[in-house]
């Protein structure tokens, strides 16, 4: 299974942690497993048109990805704010 | 027990005074901005918003323990609009209200666990023309007596429904529009509104803070007439009027182009006769400069005599005699957007 990394401000809007194992073949499959575990993430990663927010990144094994990217069952998926505020 | 929730940029926070002190517990959601409180009987609320991950709305029973909500205010996808933030959370006893930016008004009736959009508002005949201010396209205030509703949005103006929000009417005639003469043309959308505060045993009467000075209607909105009598400016953002006792309250600032107290003096002005003439409320004010403004969700009264507002620079302002004497409590705050006093 893979494993999606969520960052630190966003353990504020779940129940079960940053941790989560998802079955997916791609990055959309893993999103919509983890928005089944903890459904107010969607509206924090997800704008209103289904597209990734602006200033979220999403890596996977290491690479920017998109929510066609490929998904393996040893991928890590690491969710990121953009570096960017006061 | 005094207890008050500040919602501000950087968290939110608690704040327990037993008569010999304050404590302080936050901060809650720690790297949220906290945009407001809402209560639902015995659900508390709290509405999070992150320039990155958008808005939410958590739920707490004891106020220390708060999880998320699934599902807060969204909007569909072909409308192109971005829920950026919840402003104002309203509860007139059987529903719950939310304000939201971009401007639009929802409604729950399960104590905030699923919401529903005000079509007859959020798809106004003169939404086009709706074009946001400085604080961006915000529905922050609003009013409800039965079927009645008043919905304040930035910088669109005041709407009215008198069929329990299914249609809605703007009612700003005597306020100029933001960003023209008073004696030009008058447009239908476009005026800058910043507060309201009713008076609950005659509804109609109601009080607005708004861009272009400070006005009242007797008719619930169909004309509004200036009452500036007493105020060294007619900026600002705040207008409460305190059921209990009557005294309306407000906090001039400089200007719009200078949003800050006037010369540095931090004052709260009151009004004994519904907003005829004005004076400064009180005593307990600094010599000391204070260059801090005061936002239309810092400020909160309970209807017995104690009031708290909160600085944008993150001091905390309180007073128990209705407005004769006031405090700033030994603390220090990021910027202040929300008060509730509980």
């Amino acid at each position: 299974m893979a494993t999606i990394l969520l960052p630190r401000l966003l353990g504020q809007a779940t129940r079960h942690g940053l941790r989560h194992q998802v079955d997916a073949e791609d990055l959309d499959s893993a999103l919509n497993g983890l928005f089944t575990r903890e459904p107010s993430l969607k509206a924090h990663l997800l704008d209103e048109t289904g597209s990734i927010r602006q200033h979220v990144l999403i890596f996977v094994d290491g690479r920017r990805a998109q929510l066609d990217s490929a998904v393996e069952p040893s991928s890590e998926i690491r969710i990121l704010q953009a570096v960017s505020g006061g | 027990m005094t207890r008050i929730l500040l919602g501000t940029e950087k968290g939110g926070y608690l704040l327990t005074g037993d008569g010999g002190g304050w404590s302080v517990e936050g901060p809650l959601f720690p790297g949220w901005k906290v945009t407001a409180y809402g209560r639902n009987n015995g659900m508390h609320l709290a509405a999070v918003a992150s320039n990155w991950f958008g808005g939410g709305i958590h739920r707490s029973e004891d106020l220390i323990n708060w999880g998320p909500i699934d599902s807060p205010p969204a909007w569909p996808e072909d409308t192109n609009r971005k829920m950026e933030q919840l402003w104002r959370f309203h509860h007139d006893g059987s529903r719950l209200w939310a304000g939201v930016a971009h401007a639009g008004l929802f409604t729950s009736t399960d104590a905030g666990v699923t919401w529903s959009p005000i079509d007859g508002l959020n798809e106004h005949q003169t939404r086009p023309e709706w074009e946001p201010g400085l604080g961006g396209l915000t529905a922050h205030r609003i009013l409800t007596v039965g079927d009645q509703m008043w919905v304040a949005i930035s910088a669109v103006g005041v709407f009215r429904s008198d069929d329990g929000g299914a249609t809605w009417s703007p009612k700003n005639d005597g306020v100029p529009p933001v960003d023209s003469p008073e004696d030009a043309p008058r447009p239908e959308v476009g005026y800058c509104v910043h507060g309201l505060a009713q008076d609950a045993e005659d509804p109609m009467t109601i009080w607005r803070q708004d861009h272009r000075g400070v006005f009242r209607t007797s008719d619930g909105g169909d004309s509004w007439v200036r009452i500036e009598n007493g105020l060294p400016a007619n900026f600002g953002f705040v207008m409460w009027r305190d059921h209990g006792s009557g005294r309306m309250f407000t906090i001039p600032l400089e200007s719009d182009q200078n949003r800050v107290p006037i010369d540095g003096r931090l004052r709260v002005y009151f009004s004994d006769d519904r907003g005829e003439t004005w004076s400064v409320a009180g005593v307990g004010w600094p010599d000391a400069p204070q260059f801090s403004g005061v936002l239309r969700g810092a400020f909160d009264g309970d209807g017995e005599g104690r009031f708290v507002f909160g600085t944008t620079g993150g001091t905390v302002w309180i007073t128990n005699d209705n407005g004769e004497t006031w405090e700033c409590l030994d603390a220090s705050f990021p910027r202040i957007g929300a008060v509730s006093l509980l």
